[in-house]
């Protein structure tokens, strides 16, 4: 199988993360910061040193201000429920996962929240790219007071990154926090909370960290501003009644997911070894290969830039494509049947499909993971070739 | 991880033979003040909090008495010193309040 579904979850994982997970639940550690015993000593002590690896890859100075949670989704939902109260105005970019779109349109829905979408700006052929930061400007700068601007580090449907600091600065300029989902970009971006300004970094475990799935993290700036979304146990306090108001236990209520934690922790550690920028590189040399062999490829659309190869930076190996005549979903099954995993459809983003004139049938997405070879590439977009006859009747 | 440490003071001794703890808010600030004192080249060691203290369920640092002073040094710092719940020493009946800080319960 040619694994081209990164972006959806990683690949086989490393036998250091593997191995990572598998000590905690093999040794028996006890729950962290509960009892006395060396058992929860130690598990505290994984626990914690788990917390410093993690709060010093997103550049987070003080550990306590990061806080772990069960992915990017449940990050997302403690700051826009635990930060947004009636009557404030959100801006999102156009690009927005549904973990930010679904509760936003709830909370507009039944909380008094407003939301506005920020378009993106054109490139020369009238493409949507990034986000129009002029419009942007001018938003932040006139009507109602913006509370948080929302927006992705990185498209999981077209792998494009978000110019992130820029738009962090226009919206602290405007009184607005920010709140960064990262669930695409943590692991290939160099993203450093503090650095580039980003109030709410929200972060999963499981794709290009490549740690464990069910484990995420939250980082923030300002935590005294959040109120939590999960009330319960910590081990600390416990003789009141009411949630402590300090970090990282006021948002960590309940045992934690240690196993996850710790092979988070491990995945980050590898990373932190072989250097985000080697990730980076990485992902571009595939990107510019995946993209140039499309463009090859007769019939096919690829919903990328017309003015960029795909190698330059900025962009990850995420690229969607149409096929003329073909229902993703039959071509990404034509596909599986000729050993290529990919995703189809609308990826959980009808937003960024609507920006991209994709939506509803959505695209086929080919994501590849760093490990993934030239080769492998090749080998799918010949697949591809042979898929989309099939489906068109021709094979 | 390294997540093997040695017992480094006694315990289960009466509590009058015992050294004073350092009580803090979670056990993310106890292994804070525990790195501290490590860096420091103090000798500390993390026991549950005794229960005259308070009924919390996490950890105490017990350290040596001849190093209180050092101690109040370290907890100086804002970053442990707002998670610090106080200082208690051994008493005759007991841990008791050390004079020098006021402990929050």
């Amino acid at each position: 199988m040619i694994y081209l579904d990164h972006a959806a979850t990683a690949g086989p994982r490393r036998p250091e993360v593997i191995e990572a997970v598998a000590a905690v639940l093999r040794d028996g550690l006890g729950n962290p910061g509960r009892s006395g015993h060396s058992l929860s000593l130690r598990a505290a002590r994984l626990l914690e040193e788990s917390r410093c690896v993690v709060a010093s890859f997103f550049g987070i100075s003080d550990p306590a201000r990061l806080v772990f949670t069960p992915g990017a989704t449940a990050s997302i939902n403690l700051v826009l429920r635990g930060y947004l109260r009636p009557g404030d105005t959100v801006l999102a970019s156009s690009w927005e996962h549904n973990a930010v779109m679904r509760p936003l349109r709830w909370m507009e829905r039944d909380g008094g929240v407003r939301v506005e979408i920020v378009p993106p700006r054109r490139d020369d052929a009238g493409y949507p790219r990034g986000v129009d930061l002029e419009r942007l400007r001018e938003r932040l700068d006139t009507g109602p007071a913006v509370r948080m601007v929302a927006l992705v580090a990185a498209s999981n449907v077209t792998g494009e990154s978000l110019p992130v600091r820029e738009i962090a600065t226009l919206a602290h300029a405007g009184g607005a926090a920010v709140l960064v989902d990262a669930a695409q970009g943590a692991g290939v971006l160099d993203i450093q909370a503090e650095r580039d300004g980003i109030d709410f970094l929200a972060v999963t475990g499981h794709k290009s960290l490549e740690g464990p799935a069910g484990i995420g993290a939250l980082a923030m700036l300002h935590p005294d501003q959040l109120e939590p979304l999960i009330r319960g146990g910590t081990g600390s306090r416990s003789e009141e009644e009411e949630q402590p108001s300090f970090t990282p236990d006021r948002f960590e209520a309940g045992t934690p997911n240690l196993p996850g934690i710790a092979g988070l922790a491990a995945a980050i550690g590898l990373l932190n070894r072989v250097g985000i920028e080697t990730v980076a590189s990485r992902h571009r040399e595939l990107r510019g290969r995946l993209v140039a062999r499309l463009r090859e490829t007769p019939g096919l659309i690829v919903h990328h830039s017309a003015d960029e190869r795909g190698d330059e930076p900025g962009w990850l190996a995420v690229v969607s494509f149409t096929a003329d005549g073909c229902d993703p979903g039959a071509l990404s099954w034509a596909l599986d049947r000729r050993g290529i995993a990919c995703r189809p459809g609308l990826h959980c983003a009808p937003r960024a499909h609507r920006t991209l004139g994709t939506w509803p049938k959505g695209t086929v997405r080919f994501s590849p993971g760093p490990a993934c070879t030239e080769a492998e590439i090749d080998a799918a977009v010949a697949a591809l070739r042979e898929a989309t006859n099939e489906v068109r009747g021709g094979g | 991880m390294n997540d093997a440490r040695e017992t480094k003071l006694p315990v289960g001794e009466p509590v009058a033979a015992r050294g004073p703890v350092a009580v803090f808010d979670s056990i993310h600030a106890v292994l804070a003040a525990e790195r501290a004192f490590l860096t420091a080249a103090l000798v500390c060691d993390l026991v549950p909090i005794p229960r005259g203290v308070t009924s919390d369920c996490g950890l105490a640092l017990l350290f040596r008495a001849t190093d209180i002073e050092s101690a109040r040094a370290i907890f100086a710092d804002p970053a442990l010193g707002e998670r610090l719940r106080g200082i208690f020493v051994p008493g005759p009946d007991g841990y008791i309040p050390d004079a020098m800080n006021s402990p929050q319960p």
